[in-house]
């Protein structure tokens, strides 16, 4: 599908659902977004719509944050906000603890809904399915910029998860650093990167890294065309999902996104020697050459 | 060996044209070379300094983690370049990771910077580069690199660029030189007309011609030489006049002396003579013997008191001369008995007149005339006086007549007569046609000169003309006097 035809789509979402007054069982409140971000949001809709007959639409605009007035009109009986700021503008109105936030990354103190914050287990469980050589898993992440729950893997069958966290930026890729120097086995170890490691700093890793065949991994699925041989990212539609299902529940809570799509840097894995046997091709969701 | 000559119109512009383009080209070149210079040195500054920060970029992230290794190895890549002497890595502690390369270091002014900069070490540029991350720095890289291939390139330009300018400047001066007299043909054409006419050449012009400004310059120049030419005509014509002048006022003075001295001879002889006739008769009269008849006595008495008195009359005529002169003399008029005045002056010059065998004839013709009686009587006495002295047995004719309220008076005579060269003079003072001392007549020459005096107070005019047959016609015209005149206040 176009970007053209997922905009239209979005569209016609919004004139069939826009909300003009009157109680109301479930208001999606999304931001202004740009054309590369429509069809992420789109899916995300169309999950909870899966799950959630008619929800109402509410647009953030840019320079909106107060929507208390909106959200009184409407009168909503729980709010499903799509990124940070409507996150943000939803709990600042009297309508908090009705709210889900979806497609942002937050910890089960500050929101209820669906984190983008992927469970190293489900991650785990997934890599298995490609590689099951893999033995350890090396999470790196910095401080303030998790995008993977790391939580202990809980099964012997599965690969060992090891968090290692650096407390600003420097540290992390020295921590890093000296992962791909000293403490990974190229056969039996695979390393998630920081999803917010700078472009330069990731081009030198991923130098290192094809040069000694560590597989290297990310949530950023920018990070597949760059040379990362495998990347996991949330499946938006079935995110949406979840949060519907969420929202349909009496009692709101907190749930990592459950479903992981995986991006596959085939000649990436191929210098790495992962190359999946045709029967788990379709394990991957996007493959690039 | 030829030195230039500095009145050589062609070796001044020669030598002004190379010394021209030569000074012209040497800033050219200087120029030229000064700007590639300052733009090679910058554009290789630049391109060094880019270098640098790929450098550091490079190195980045072994200064991060600290690998000394990868910091080496990235180092030795960088210093593959021929120009580059050496790399180092520091780390944000001034400790050095990695170096490559035998290049002299140089030393930064601080210990930590944020900005990139350069260090001029002579033959050498030291290039510093901070390592940054996210706004961290971590450390800082050192290129040394060789100036020697850039400032080998500058004097390749450098040589190229003088000769080809030298051989424009060759190909300059030939052209020039050949086109010179285009150039200066109208200058050697000025120059050669110059010489002729400081050589007293007259009528020499130029003759060029070419635009507008050459034209004029022809024009103009041909101008101002005949002008010059006109000017010193002019100038040598003025010469001659007042040389001509000049000999004339010598002539002149010359002639006024001698006649200053025919002057003084004749007023010395007009002395003289009746002091000579009174002594002789004194004398006589001493040797006369006793008994001597008395009206002999009286006769020889008598006429040496007439030849007194002809002494005290030519002192008196000098008196009046002198009170002409001064412009003493007040006029007194009165009514006048013409005739009677006319038959007065008649009978005063009986003597002179019986003397010379002459007839006066006086016209009758009785009329009144306001007018002074003394000037009246002066002149007609002076006119008939002359008319008696210079005519010989012959006939005086004295008339006088009234006409528009003129009185005229007319004396005419048969005597010498005037000639024509001389009747402008005869009214001058002291001047008598024959002044020489055995001349016929005596006199001293101011009887005319103080008649036409006394004719010009009264505002009256004379003249002379020639008598029918022989001798003169004295013709004066007085006007009537104004009241002013008749009755002076």
């Amino acid at each position: 599908m176009t970007k053209w035809t997922f905009k239209h789509l979005l569209v016609f979402f919004l004139f069939c659902n826009q909300a003009y007054g009157g109680n109301a069982n479930l208001l999606i409140i999304y931001p202004e977004v740009s054309k590369g971000q429509e069809q992420v949001y789109t899916s995300v809709i169309k999950g909870i719509e899966n799950k959630n007959q008619q929800p109402k639409l509410l647009e953030l605009k840019d320079d909106q944050i107060d929507i208390q007035q909106q959200l009184d009109d409407i009168r909503p009986l729980k709010i499903i906000a799509l990124g940070k700021r409507a996150a943000e503008a939803a709990s600042k109105s009297s309508y908090r603890q009705q709210t889900l936030v979806g497609l942002s990354y937050f910890k089960r103190s500050e929101f209820n809904g669906v984190s983008l914050m992927a469970d190293s287990r489900t991650l785990a469980e997934r890599l298995h399915q490609v590689a099951p050589f893999i033995q350890r898993i090396f999470i790196v992440q910095q401080t303030g910029h998790h995008t993977i729950d790391v939580q202990p893997a809980n099964t012997a069958d599965k690969p060992t998860i090891i968090g290692l966290e650096g407390s600003d930026s420097l540290e992390t890729i020295r921590l890093l650093g000296h992962l791909l120097e000293q403490g990974v086995s190229a056969s039996s170890d695979a390393v998630f990167i920081p999803a917010n490691l700078t472009d330069d700093i990731r081009q030198q890793v991923e130098k290192v890294a094809w040069d000694k065949k560590i597989m290297l991994l990310s949530t950023n699925f920018s990070h597949l065309e760059t040379g990362i041989p495998m990347v996991f990212y949330p499946d938006p539609v079935a995110m949406g999902e979840q949060l519907g299902r969420l929202a349909g529940k009496k009692s709101l809570g907190y749930e990592n996104t459950a479903s992981i799509n995986i991006g596959l840097n085939r000649r990436a894995a191929q210098h790495i020697e992962l190359t999946p046997p045709p029967q788990k091709l379709d394990l991957f969701s996007v493959q690039i050459k | 060996m030829n030195l230039p000559n500095q009145f050589n119109l062609q070796q001044r512009f020669y030598t002004t044209v190379f010394i021209g383009i030569s000074i012209a080209s040497i800033l050219i070149i200087g120029l030229i070379y000064w700007a590639i210079s300052q733009y090679a040195t910058q554009y290789v500054s630049d391109y060094w300094q880019g270098y640098t920060k790929t450098f550091s970029d490079a190195v980045k992230y072994p200064v991060i983690i600290g690998s000394t290794p990868d910091a080496l190895a990235i180092s030795q890549t960088f210093a593959g370049d021929k120009n580059v002497k050496k790399t180092a890595v520091y780390t944000n502690k001034m400790e050095m990771l990695a170096t490559f390369g035998k290049g002299t270091s140089c030393k930064p002014k601080h210990e930590s910077f944020n900005d990139a900069f350069i260090i001029d070490a002579g033959g050498d540029w030291c290039f510093f580069a901070p390592i940054t991350h996210e706004s961290h720095v971590v450390g800082h890289v050192e290129l040394v690199t060789s100036k020697s291939e850039v400032k080998a390139l500058l004097l390749r330009m450098l040589i190229a660029i003088g000769l080809t300018i030298l051989l424009f400047v060759m190909v300059v001066f030939l052209i020039v030189r050949q086109q010179s007299m285009v150039f200066t043909s109208t200058l050697a054409a000025i120059e050669s007309v110059l010489k002729a006419v400081s050589q007293g050449v007259t009528g020499a012009r130029v003759s060029f011609s070419g635009s507008d400004n050459i034209d004029k310059i022809r024009d103009g120049f041909n101008d101002m030489l005949v002008e010059i030419e006109q000017n010193k005509q002019l100038l040598d014509q003025r010469v001659i006049d007042r040389t001509l002048e000049l000999e004339k006022a010598l002539e002149g003075s010359q002639a006024a002396n001698v006649y200053k001295s025919q002057i003084m001879m004749t007023i010395t002889h007009e002395m003289k003579t009746p002091l000579h006739a009174i002594s002789m008769f004194l004398q006589t009269l001493l040797t006369l013997p006793e008994g001597e008849d008395l009206n002999s006595l009286r006769e020889l008495n008598l006429t040496a008191l007439a030849r007194a008195n002809d002494m005290k009359e030519n002192i008196d005529t000098f008196l009046l001369k002198n009170k002409l002169a001064s412009d003493k003399h007040d006029l007194n008029h009165t009514t006048v008995d013409i005739m009677a005045l006319m038959q007065t002056c008649a009978e005063k010059v009986s003597v002179l007149k019986n003397r010379n065998k002459n007839r006066l004839m006086l016209s009758n013709n009785p009329l009144s005339f306001v007018c002074d009686a003394e000037l009246l009587t002066h002149i007609v006495n002076n006119l008939l006086s002359n008319a008696c002295k210079f005519t010989q047995n012959g006939d005086i004719h004295l008339n006088w007549w009234l006409e528009h309220d003129h009185l005229s008076l007319q004396v005419s005579d048969t005597g010498c007569g005037i000639s024509a060269e001389n009747r402008s003079r005869i009214f001058e003072d002291f001047w008598q046609e024959d002044m020489r001392e055995s001349r016929k007549f005596g006199g001293h020459g101011l009887g005319l000169y103080i008649v036409k005096q006394f004719v010009n107070r009264l505002q009256g005019e004379i003249v002379v003309s020639d008598n029918a047959d022989k001798g003169s016609i004295f013709t004066v015209t007085l006007p009537s006097p104004s009241d002013e005149f008749a009755h002076p206040q």
